[in-house]
């Protein structure tokens, strides 16, 4: 055979060999590039959400009232979906169209969280009894979408008696619980803390150690505008002391008058009940005349004497005493691999220096964690698998990475689900998780900052910022202060419709006020937070080596812990139930 | 002479192989290459007015000079919904605050450059939605050679494409700065 005949018959046996691998390899790339493509949409449309629910939030006062929550909810979501058109031109016109791809979207609160998903409206108007009424016909074809009741981080246990109690957990350590111990049923909130670290209570003048750190009243102070005239619009800047009253915070009009007044829609609405002015009145006597807040005394104080009631009670409770939560009934005993975290043989609620809930690394926290980890994986589970719509595909819920698992079981947090849609050769499913970090929900750890002052100039920085430590250490920044995050936040006015002011309600005095550069900008030099909360800090690399003991960082730890406990104990919190303690 | 009419099929087989692939490939590499351009330069427009709040005119012409430095001519099309400050018009409850809950009014690409003709600037607000899609109208290169094998026709018949989207996150100054 000539040469040239070897020539063509290897091009005609080659060239449609490669034409085939060819196409297979631009569709294997399409498919990925659609996979991007929607992931990207899929995070930009969740974000979008996640800064609507933030924007509502933070420009309304009663944004932890569970309905008014449901509404910021509802917008959120609606947001969402106008995102997710927006950027789906193409694809899709309108909501409708979407719902089939998202099977569900999780907004995960302080204390519980709200899913998003089908649910059959089964109200039946066909019988006129008013038992007729409500015949439930479960057939799967009244579905439709909205929220679903809200559900608590709770779980059960089984007592060494056979009693059942449940357990609501939170974001942080606040727990509530219920049940009969014995002798009757009670329910009892507190947050839980290592008791033996709380001495020298004098409740006379409100002041306390906490781990060797003096907790006392404190005066708190912020900046507002209010509108004095609505129709001309003029407005006037103040700044005024305020405490807090029912999780409500109370400011006195001008240093020593004794009226007070709550901020609402922007003005000054004037308190005339004689009891929180009474209230107010009171607290100038831990101070100099100005109204002082004793919220962090009382959250110790109150926190001592419940987590002395739950060692004493549920003291001997182990991980093997939690109930499935697929019966109701039986504990897990001795199945290790229950739970995403395995605790062992430890007591859950017996908090000491081994156990304290404060630090994130506690068996309290491990525990905390697995239980909310189990109790929306199981729901979630259900919700997606049986969610209702007209597409043939078979739902099922993504495999979520322990990372994310990590930012959702820590942070108000909302993860959207999509998937169905036809990529390629396969179908899209995917999840999306964006934290909301600036909120109302909640107080963790990382977001209270301490402000200091250096030749008049203001910053507020982490507690576990290297500037702060060494400058406070050396005397070079004054402390002036803690407050939470949000209070860093810019506040919106809105006078009229087409003008608003804004303020900062922490820039006092007129001095400059701006975050650190090494620790809210760029966070990488950081100390790990634990060890303020704990009293000393370690290399990260050998445990042994102490960077700075407890006498270097007594002063952050003082104004950090007084302000931890004061943010997280006036927190609205909607199924905290105060009244059986004292 | 079965030798000849093979040497001329081998050599115009070779020429296809040699010249032709080739080509096709590295002209499809080249609008991969625009296509990541346009996508960038159409993210980062869409990302300043939305952390801004402000389209202006030096932005748009900008982005237009900078898609048009691929070599290709762009339809833009633009989208903005505008949050309605009259809710109460339609619904009773909303609250002309509330992102998410209010209706929205469209702009589109013509009004927006009529705006920014006369005005040289479109102030945005919180919670206002902003898309914008560029896509190719003229043939490229490697349009041309697939052309030549087999014909696509249509309308959206476009082988770069950009598009961005999202929601404008603060209130638009509307001073000069």
């Amino acid at each position: 055979m000539k040469l040239q005949h070897l020539a063509v018959i290897f091009v005609i046996i080659i060239v449609p060999i490669s034409l085939v691998m060819a196409s297979y390899i631009q569709n294997q790339i399409d498919a990925i590039a659609m996979q991007t493509d929607y992931d990207r949409t899929l995070i930009s449309a969740t974000y979008d959400a996640v800064k609507a629910f933030q924007l509502n939030t933070v420009n309304n006062k009663y944004s932890n009232i569970s309905d008014s929550k449901i509404r910021d909810i509802e917008a959120s979501v609606n947001t969402f979906y106008n995102s997710l058109i927006s950027s789906m031109l193409e694809y899709a016109i309108s909501i409708d169209d979407l719902q089939a791809y998202v099977p569900a979207m999780l907004f995960t609160l302080y204390d519980g969280y709200y899913i998003y998903s089908s649910y059959d409206n089964v109200y039946s108007t066909t019988g006129t009894g008013e038992d007729e009424k409500v015949n439930i016909k479960l057939d799967g074809k009244n579905f439709q979408n909205g929220l679903k009741p809200y559900v608590y981080y709770s779980a059960k246990y089984r007592l060494r008696n056979g009693n059942i109690i449940v357990v609501n957990y939170t974001l942080d350590n606040a727990i509530t619980v219920y049940g009969d111990l014995g002798s009757g049923y009670i329910t009892k909130s507190g947050y839980l803390i290592n008791p033996d670290y709380v001495q020298n209570v004098n409740e006379g003048a409100k002041t306390l150690t906490y781990d060797g750190v003096t907790i006392k009243p404190e005066a708190l102070k912020e900046k507002l505008i209010t509108i004095d005239d609505q129709g001309t619009g003029s407005t006037s800047e103040g700044e005024y002391y305020y405490i807090y009253y029912n999780s409500q915070k109370i400011y006195e009009d001008g240093n020593g008058s004794g009226r007070y007044f709550i901020y609402n829609d922007y003005t000054k609405a004037y308190i005339n009940d004689p009891e929180i002015i009474e209230y107010a009145n009171s607290t100038k006597a831990y101070g100099s005349g100005t109204v002082m807040s004793t919220s962090a005394f009382d959250y110790y104080n109150e926190a001592k004497e419940f987590s002395i009631w739950v060692r004493d009670n549920l003291g001997n409770i182990t991980q093997a005493d939690t109930i499935r939560s697929e019966d109701g009934i039986t504990p897990i005993g001795s199945d290790n691999t229950y739970l995403s975290e395995d605790t062992g043989n430890e007591s859950i609620f017996y908090t000491d220096e081994n156990n304290d809930p404060m630090l994130a690394g506690s068996i309290f926290n491990s525990h905390r964690l697995a239980v909310i980890r189990k109790s929306i994986e199981t729901n979630l589970m259900t919700v997606i698998s049986n969610y209702h719509s007209t597409t043939l595909y078979d739902y099922a819920m993504p495999v979520i990475k322990d990372e994310d698992w990590y930012k959702i079981l820590n942070n108000v947090s909302l993860v959207t689900f999509m998937q169905g849609t036809s990529i390629g050769y396969r179908y899209y499913n995917n999840y999306a998780v964006i934290t909301n970090n600036i909120n109302k929900e909640l107080a963790k750890p990382e977001s209270v900052y301490v402000i200091t002052e250096k030749d008049g100039y203001r910053e507020y920085h982490q507690p576990g910022c290297k500037e702060l430590i060494d400058g406070v250490k050396n005397g070079s920044l004054t402390v002036i202060g803690a407050y939470s995050a949000a209070s860093f936040q810019r506040q919106t006015v809105e006078i009229n419709e087409s003008s608003s002011q804004y303020y900062y309600p922490q820039a006092l005095g007129g001095k400059m006020l701006t975050g650190c550069y090494n620790c809210i900008v760029d966070a990488t030099g950081d100390y790990d937070i634990n060890d303020i909360i704990d009293g000393t800090i370690e290399d990260y690399e050998n445990n042994q080596n102490v960077i700075y003991n407890s006498n270097d960082i007594r002063q952050i730890r003082q104004t950090y812990l007084t302000a931890l406990a004061r943010e997280r104990y006036d927190l609205y919190k909607s199924n905290f139930d105060l009244s059986d303690l004292g | 002479m079965g030798d000849s009419l093979i040497t001329v099929v081998a050599i115009f087989l070779a020429a296809i192989l040699m010249f032709v692939f080739p080509l096709m490939s590295l002209a499809e590499r080249t609008d991969d290459i625009s296509e990541l351009a346009v996508q960038t330069a159409t993210t980062e427009f869409v990302d300043d007015v939305r952390t801004t709040g402000k389209m202006t005119l030096e932005d748009y012409e900008a982005y237009l000079s900078e898609i048009s430095a691929t070599g290709n001519s762009f339809d833009v099309e633009i989208l903005i919904q505008q949050l309605d400050e009259n809710p109460g018009k339609k619904t009773t409850q909303a609250d002309s605050t509330k992102i998410g809950e209010n209706l929205y009014y469209n702009i589109y690409t013509t009004q927006v450059e009529e705006q920014l003709d006369a005005t040289g600037r479109i102030t945005l607000k919180e919670g206002d939605l902003i898309t914008v899609t560029a896509k190719n109208t003229n043939q490229t290169i490697s349009q041309m050679l697939r052309n030549f094998f087999y014909m696509i026709s249509g309308n959206d018949s476009y082988q770069i494409a950009g598009q961005h989207s999202g929601v404008v996150s603060v209130n638009g100054s509307t001073s000069e700065r």
